[in-house]
């Protein structure tokens, strides 16, 4: 860090996206988006999340809906989902680190996404299992899958969700990376060694953290810095979907080497491609949505994800306010529901590594149930004021 | 005593390990890619491709600026090495890949040189461009058709033509050998910020042979399909083609500009997702209405610097942010594209036409300069400008490999070879015009 000592928490506060929601950065979008905030408006939080918003636009334009975006279109899009899956895990390393006295909130919230993930893979195994809804792929596979889309939480910006519950939210997103890691290569690439994939994913990161460190911060100006920090990513991206290996850990591992390493690429990283972040989410929600499919199989299965994540996070909720020592677990749990994007970026790398039948069922069904994880969050009772 | 670090051989070495670790990491991609047996997606090769070009050939264009010559040869000789015909680090499948990026580049580039073509400033000069242009795109035109109609029997072309075929086809070599590159010059400009009357006449001029260029193909090749018998003029309706072409392209950008003018002055954020999503819509929305994304996209930069100049002057960041990641990647994927092993069949005959080229393009300069009464220090050096060949120029050789592919082939070999000699040796002559003319830098000031 070599722009003084300042927390990047300070420097960044909430989720930019709701940020942006909240203080009108995007007043077209705001405008449009008000209406479904009423109730956030009138203190009866959480607030609809753009998630359910951008899910279900990428539905309406995909091949379901107005096929404006069809299977071409989809298929030119690839490139910037390996790219934005990436960046999606640099941002995750950039604010992984714990700050001083975050350690137990850290252990709360891989915790709570520990409860989560074990809660929604459990459940949805069994209905695979009964159901018998896959061809090829293993159910113990495929349930992992679904269990680490549905744990990441994003930090919801509603009144009455403070920083802790923001934070926490933010620190959910580590566990489901790592494991992921080892998840994907067992589920595209089934004669690696799942713990080869994982020492791979960690090298590759490390490798283009490196590759980055060395360029980005003494580019000449700040194009040439823009082109190097989009290469790197790029690199990371392509790297990791060539292979079969998780972008998202590459980057994450990318990220967090960036904040430790001497020097100023993690601020550099963070000032160029932060602007971006909104536009990534968007795009990775649309493609999700769009490749939602019509098989009542999809529905069921993302209504079944959507309750148990739900049930998943308010145990994790429980559990972790007993780490952290929280007065108001209900308000814990209400600022988790959330759903992160890191579980849709998750989704659709397994369906870019092994785009079968079996797993575009999955990550239809993951898409479904997070776009239905919102609406689902107004059953939590309202919370008046986390402060209180 | 201790020793200060050189920062440049610091920064050398600095930049020399990041290439060696993109491209150390590219190759393994690809190798353990293929040792577990599934083939990547065409997603992720992309990917890899454009990270692996972005890092390479942004290091190597900044390594040649440092020794003075133009980071787009960089560029393309990084294309050229990497690429599927030599070192094989960026696979024939990532080329094609890159090929992506072509539309949007060419529209962007356009773009860029619409924005940069002031009608106020230019209109006092403007029958003396006129005569200029006439002269260094008729002149050579017609000494190349001479050349190569004289020269027919020895040319690897298409030695089965006679007659009216025969010249209809010297026709079309001649026009495609003649033709000039506003994509490089717009980058040669861009990268070395260069502003002044040379830079401007050269523009102008090279965007001029660009129109005449379009127009001129869509004209010679209804002849050569007349004289082959494969469709009559009359059935074709060669100029409602022609104009739709030209005056619809026209049109289309200038509505599209006028739109984007009014997001620039009613909006004005995400300046460079914009401007990178106007120049999308141009390339795809061109191509699908049969319009010149080339010329749609400079009529729009035309119609955003003279009906709105200060909203054109607030899209300097954006151009400077945009254009360099698609530039670095439209030239290392020319780069990579071109056929290294054709090029060596064809030295002689490539290399018998460039001479001819570039002789009648400077004798058609000076001719041209005392004609026209352009200032004669600035005359000097536009030949320089001209001889960088590039994209419009093979998209529109691979139209007619395209449509007559028992002698288009052996014609879109030679046009390569022609644009893969001048892509490398134009920018150089036009970097050192424009140092000796001391407008390198200026855009700055």
């Amino acid at each position: 860090m070599s722009e003084g000592a300042s927390d990047p928490i300070d420097e960044l506060g909430v989720d930019p996206i709701d940020a942006a929601l909240e203080t009108g950065r995007v007043p077209l979008l705001s405008r449009l988006t008000a209406p479904l905030r009423t109730r956030a408006a009138l203190g009866l939080e959480p607030a609809l999340a753009p998630v359910t918003l951008f899910v279900g636009l990428g539905l309406a334009l995909g091949p379901v809906g107005l096929g404006a975006l069809g299977e071409g279109g989809l298929a030119r899009l690839e490139p910037a989902i390996a790219i934005a899956t990436a960046a999606l895990g640099v941002f995750a390393g950039l604010e992984l680190l714990p700050h001083r006295g975050e350690r137990r909130l850290f252990a709360a919230a891989s915790l709570e996404a520990l409860v989560t993930f074990a809660v929604v893979a459990a459940a949805t195994g069994f209905l695979l299992l009964r159901w018998q809804l896959l061809s090829g792929l293993g159910v113990g596979l495929a349930a992992l899958v679904l269990g680490l889309a549905a744990a990441p939480s994003s930090a919801a910006a509603a009144p009455g969700i403070g920083p802790r519950e923001s934070r926490l939210a933010d620190l959910d997103d580590a566990l489901p990376i790592v494991v992921g890691a080892v998840v994907l290569p067992a589920v595209c690439r089934p004669a690696t060694p799942p713990l080869e994939g994982f020492v791979l994913t960690a090298a590759l990161g490390l490798a283009a953290a490196v590759c980055g460190w060395l360029l980005l911060e003494h580019a000449r100006h700040s194009a040439e810095r823009a082109v190097f920090l989009l290469g790197t990513i790029a690199l990371l991206g392509g790297a990791s979907a060539s292979l079969g290996l998780s972008a998202l850990l590459a980057g994450l591992v990318a990220g967090l080497s960036w904040r430790l390493a001497p020097g100023g690429a993690d601020v550099v990283a963070r000032r160029d491609l932060g602007p971006y972040q909104h536009v990534l989410v968007v795009l990775l929600l649309i493609v999700a949505g769009a490749g939602i499919g019509t098989e009542p199989a999809v529905l069921a299965l993302g209504v079944a994800f959507a309750f148990f994540r739900l049930t998943g996070k308010v145990l994790g909720a429980y559990a972790a306010a007993r780490v952290v020592a929280h007065p108001r677990p209900s308000t814990l749990a209400t600022g988790l529901l959330s759903p992160g994007v890191m579980g849709v970026a998750f989704a659709l790398a397994v369906h870019g590594a092994r785009p079968d039948a079996d797993v575009a069922l999955l990550s239809g069904a993951a898409a479904v149930g997070i776009a239905l994880s919102e609406p689902l969050s107004w059953l939590s009772p309202p919370t008046r004021s986390a402060a209180a | 005593m201790a020793v200060a670090p050189d920062p440049v051989r610091g920064g050398l070495i600095r930049r020399g390990l990041a290439l060696l670790i993109a491209l150390g990491l590219a190759a393994w991609a690809r190798g353990y890619g293929e040792l577990g047996g599934a083939l990547p997606a065409a997603g992720a090769v992309a990917a890899l491709a454009l990270g692996v070009t972005l890092l390479g050939a942004t290091l190597l264009g900044a390594l040649f600026e440092r020794a003075r010559l133009p980071r787009v040869t960089g560029y393309l000789l990084f294309g050229l090495a990497c690429g599927p015909y030599a070192w094989d680090i960026v696979s024939r499948e990532m080329a094609q890949q890159l090929q992506l990026v072509n539309g949007l580049a060419v529209a962007l580039i356009a773009f860029v040189a619409g924005l940069e073509i002031d009608w106020r400033e230019l209109r006092p000069r403007a029958g003396t461009l006129a005569r200029m242009g006439l002269a260094v795109v008729a002149l050579p035109a017609a000494a190349l058709f001479v050349f190569t109609w004289l020269a027919w029997p020895w040319l690897p072309l298409a030695a089965e033509l006679h007659g009216s075929a025969r010249a209809a086809v010297a026709a079309m070599v001649a026009l495609l050998a003649v033709s000039f590159s506003p994509t490089i010059t717009v980058a040669v400009m861009a990268e070395s910020r260069a502003r002044g009357p040379l830079a401007e006449t050269v523009l102008a001029l090279v965007v001029l042979a660009d129109l005449a260029l379009v127009v001129g193909f869509v004209l010679v090749l209804q002849a050569v399909r007349a004289a082959l018998g494969a469709a009559h003029l009359e059935e074709v309706g060669v100029m409602p083609l022609v104009s739709w072409e030209l005056f619809g392209s026209l049109a289309f950008g200038g509505v599209v500009g006028g739109l984007f003018a009014l997001y620039v002055r009613f909006v004005g954020r995400e300046l460079t997702l914009a401007l990178l999503a106007l120049c999308a819509t141009l390339a795809v929305l061109g191509v699908r209405f049969q319009f010149e994304p080339l010329l749609a996209a400079l009529a729009a930069g035309l119609v955003l610097r003279n009906l709105a100049p200060t909203l054109g002057q607030r899209l300097h960041t954006a151009v400077d942010h945009s254009s360099l990641p698609v530039l670095v990647v439209f030239f290392a994927a020319s780069g990579a594209a071109l056929r290294l092993d054709a090029f060596v069949q064809l030295i002689p005959a490539v290399l018998a036409l460039a001479v001819v080229r570039a002789a009648v393009v400077w004798q058609a300069c000076r001719w041209g300069t005392a004609w026209s009464g352009l200032e004669p220090a600035v005359g000097a050096g536009v030949w320089r400008g001209l001889v960088s060949q590039a994209g419009v120029t093979l998209g529109l050789a691979a139209v007619v490999a395209g449509e007559f592919p028992s002698w288009g082939e052996r014609v879109q070999a030679v046009v390569i070879g022609l644009v893969a000699l001048h892509q490398v040796v134009g920018p150089v002559l036009f970097r050192r015009a424009l140092e000796q003319a001391g407008e390198v830098g200026r855009a700055e000031a």
